[in-house]
């Protein structure tokens, strides 16, 4: 038979103090291990999502990213025409060509940052469906107007509808405001190509190619044709392959904090080890008596468990809960990879939670565990006799 | 000091709290002390290798805007200017793509003014002036990599759509960062097809003093032109790079605060327990005579050597850890921190902090409680 489980709630509330400490300490674990998995998961989410599984991108053969790729005006003409690419009702071509540069932006707490502007031509919007423009309207090419990413907002000057930004060169009227399902297009300005080029003094060329597949179109043959095709002789990856790649430091991050979160559970651990033998040997007696009441040994140890599990758990929901006003919190972050800024939020998914709430759990049956079978081993004539 | 003997005996008595205790000590602090060294590495970098009288002139508008090499002559002229160095940027792949590391090429002439302070002698500085595809690199990188002088190697191009070929003519050390390679301009200006522009121009100024009359006649020179300057000191500039892992060093200070709290509890918890089950005899003690100051400071002194050992235990290995992997020189930018002093320091005193003011609480009372209450408890 087992012991029931409200005896253990019991004994966390009588021994209040040291039940709250204890619990304190797995608690801010958990809260540590929430943080961390919510900035990874909000950096991979804003650099995977950016992909379309649709689109290719075409780089010069060699480039890792998009900042170290260039594309020649006859080679883009030469892709344009063929067959795996998407046509639009009006006969044009779905192939964006673009031109990421990074330009210095101030921020509003003052100190400056590369930023991707991104020239393009408005069929961009065609190839990647989720940028939207939110506000205000698209830029028009004549003139220095570009359409800012919303996740630049707040963090740099300048970025509100109608102001003037000073980048590059010139000065640009922000005309509208785009949003990209939480994608890095979020934290980019975007302008016309030619003018970027022009600020730049790139000369006529662009860094890479968007393509959007045809519906049934074989990619593997897309690519192949890009890279054997003497005109073109370019590097195609489909963006959900490329962008995998760019999420690098999101790996990074979250090689660092499962280390950090290890090594503090490990600590937490002694200190709930700590509390649980103080729990069975001021409890010596009791366990003497429960045995002697016919309790199976194996009773006694689950029941010691399962107390060290109680206090795990709720500690885990206390540090879910004081980890949760970081979900959607936007910051930003450098990435070494592309050398630029991207705006991002933090993402307290349901897996963290889950996965938070099993780490707890974790660390209350490792912290229970040897001081449950000193309880299950006691002699119960010794435990009895202990005043 | 006589009271020593009684203290150690305190602590032996409950070996397995002790032992426990001192490792959840010495595991957070381990973890708090490499975290907090971690912003530290800004101020490492830029104190190993910045140079109060290098200027570095880039393009106003960013990373991708480059300067016209011309430049080098105008600023050439400027008072107080004693070389000039143009250098770009050439972000070449060795091996795999993420095993990058800076190689960028400069004006083969006065690389060893610019930079007395890389160690390069006399005997390597002649062969990078006679031999066009010479480079020079740091320990950081010979080392990751297995390379040696004389041997040849290539560079990928990312950036430009060709690959170098190269060939080692010595090593950089001194005050050079270790990860680092440095080839001949002139060689990357034919392949690339001469055209005429760098990244940065690199400016020593003879005394640290003028730096600042030379940073300004430099941007004014330059103002209004199709490719505007910012010149900044090599600190600044160094740290405009690193500027961008503040997310990142922010994250990991707020960690440490965590995991300072966290040790704190669990400290605080085993020092209430132990001091719990020892009322009766500390009863006993003051009924001997003894000074409740006395015993606050047995117990106090007790949990400061908990806390001094777990301290020593986990900054002490956290700086060993440091310093292999720093030999091993993994991951990149970050993968060169070391523990400065200070922060040894730093974690020693939140050790002893935790040790004292953990006790603090319990034992206080457990020191002035009534004699005659403490004694009636059974224990």
């Amino acid at each position: 038979m087992a012991i029931p489980l409200k005896y253990n709630v019991r004994s966390l509330l009588v021994r209040r103090v040291s039940t709250a400490m204890t619990g304190g300490g797995i608690a801010l674990v958990v809260c540590v291990f929430v943080i961390v998995m919510a900035l990874v998961a909000g950096l991979n989410s804003a650099i995977s999502d950016t992909g379309d599984p649709d689109n290719v991108i075409v780089l010069r053969k060699g480039a890792t990213t998009e900042t170290y790729s260039a594309i020649q005006l006859d080679q883009f003409d030469a892709m344009k025409f063929l067959p795996q690419i998407r046509r639009e009702p009006d006969g044009s071509v779905d192939a964006s060509p673009e031109l990421p540069v990074q330009a210095l932006m101030e921020r509003t707490g003052g100190g400056r940052d590369n930023i991707v502007v991104r020239g393009v031509l408005p069929i961009a919007f065609k190839v990647h469906p989720k940028v939207k423009i939110v506000e205000g309207r698209m830029f028009n090419p004549s003139v220095n107007e570009v359409v800012v990413g919303k996740g630049l907002q707040g963090h740099y000057a300048n970025m509100q509808l109608g102001s003037t930004l000073k980048f590059g060169r010139g000065n640009w009227k922000v005309v509208g405001i785009m949003t990209a399902d939480g994608g890095s297009f979020e934290s980019e300005v975007w302008g016309d190509v030619h003018n970027v080029q022009d600020d730049a003094q790139r000369g006529a060329y662009y860094a890479d190619v968007r393509l959007k597949l045809a519906p049934g179109a074989d990619t593997g043959a897309l690519i192949r044709r890009l890279a054997d095709d003497p005109r073109i002789n370019l590097q195609g990856e489909t963006e959900a392959d490329y962008y995998k790649d760019q999420a690098v430091v999101a790996n990074q991050m979250r090689v660092l904090g499962m280390i950090v979160a290890v090594i503090m559970a490990v600590g937490a651990i002694f200190g709930a080890m700590n509390t649980m033998y103080a729990a069975v040997s001021s409890r010596t007696t009791e366990i003497g008596t429960l045995r002697a009441l016919g309790f199976a040994p194996i009773a006694v140890m689950t029941s010691f468990l399962l107390e060290s599990l109680v206090l795990a758990v709720a500690a885990g929901v206390i540090g879910i809960l004081l980890a949760l006003p970081i979900n959607g919190l936007s910051t930003t972050f450098g990435n070494f990879v592309t050398f630029s800024t991207l705006a991002f939020s933090f993402r307290v998914t349901f897996a963290i939670v889950v996965e938070a709430m099993i780490f707890a759990a974790v660390m209350g049956m490792v912290g229970g565990w040897l001081p449950a079978r000193q309880a299950m081993k006691m002699p119960v004539v010794d435990a009895l006799r202990s005043v | 000091m006589k009271y020593m003997a009684l203290v150690f005996k305190n602590l032996l008595r409950s070996k397995r709290r002790t032992f426990l205790t001192v490792l959840s000590i010495a595991v957070s602090l381990f973890i708090f002390s490499a975290l907090v060294s971690i912003p530290t590495v800004a101020n490492q970098i830029l104190g190993n290798t910045a140079s109060s009288t290098r200027v570095a002139t880039h393009n106003k508008a960013g990373l991708a805007y480059s300067i016209p090499v011309a430049y080098k002559q105008r600023i050439a002229t400027i008072p107080h200017v004693e070389v000039v160095v143009p250098e770009s940027w050439f972000g070449g792949v060795y091996h795999e793509v993420y095993d990058q590391f800076p190689n960028l090429a400069a004006d083969p002439d006065n690389v060893d003014q610019m930079w007395p302070d890389w160690g390069i002698s006399p005997e390597q500085f002649e062969q990078w002036k006679k031999i066009r595809t010479a480079a020079l690199v740091g320990v950081g990188t010979m080392k990751k990599f297995g390379l040696h002088v004389g041997q040849q190697i290539q560079l990928k191009g990312t950036l430009y759509p060709f690959n170098v070929t190269l060939v080692i003519v010595g090593t950089i050390s001194g005050k050079a960062p270790p990860d680092f390679l440095l080839f001949r301009r002139d060689y990357l200006e034919e392949a690339a097809g001469r055209p005429g522009i760098v990244d940065n121009i690199w400016v020593k100024v003879d005394k640290p003093e003028n730096v600042p009359q030379v940073i300004a006649a430099i941007d004014e020179g330059f103002a209004n032109s199709s490719a505007e300057t910012i010149s900044e000191k090599e600190s600044a500039f160094i740290g405009s790079f690193l500027d961008q892992y503040r997310t990142f060093f922010r994250m990991a200070e707020l960690l440490g605060f965590i995991v300072v709290l966290t040790i704190g509890l669990v400290a605080a918890n085993t020092a209430a327990m132990s001091i719990r089950e020892r009322r009766g005899e500390i009863a006993v003690m003051r009924s001997m005579g003894f000074p409740a100051r006395t015993i606050l400071s047995l117990l106090l002194a007790e949990s400061l050597l908990i806390g001094l050992i777990g301290g020593i235990i986990g900054c002490g290995s956290a700086y060993v850890v440091l310093k292999v992997f720093s030999i091993g020189n993994v991951g990149g930018p970050l993968g060169s921190i070391t523990m400065p002093p200070s922060i040894l320091v730093e974690t020693l005193v939140i050790a002893a902090l935790i040790g004292l003011l953990s006790a603090m609480v319990p034992a206080s009372s457990a020191a002035r409680r009534n004699i005659v209450d403490a004694l009636r408890t059974v224990a």
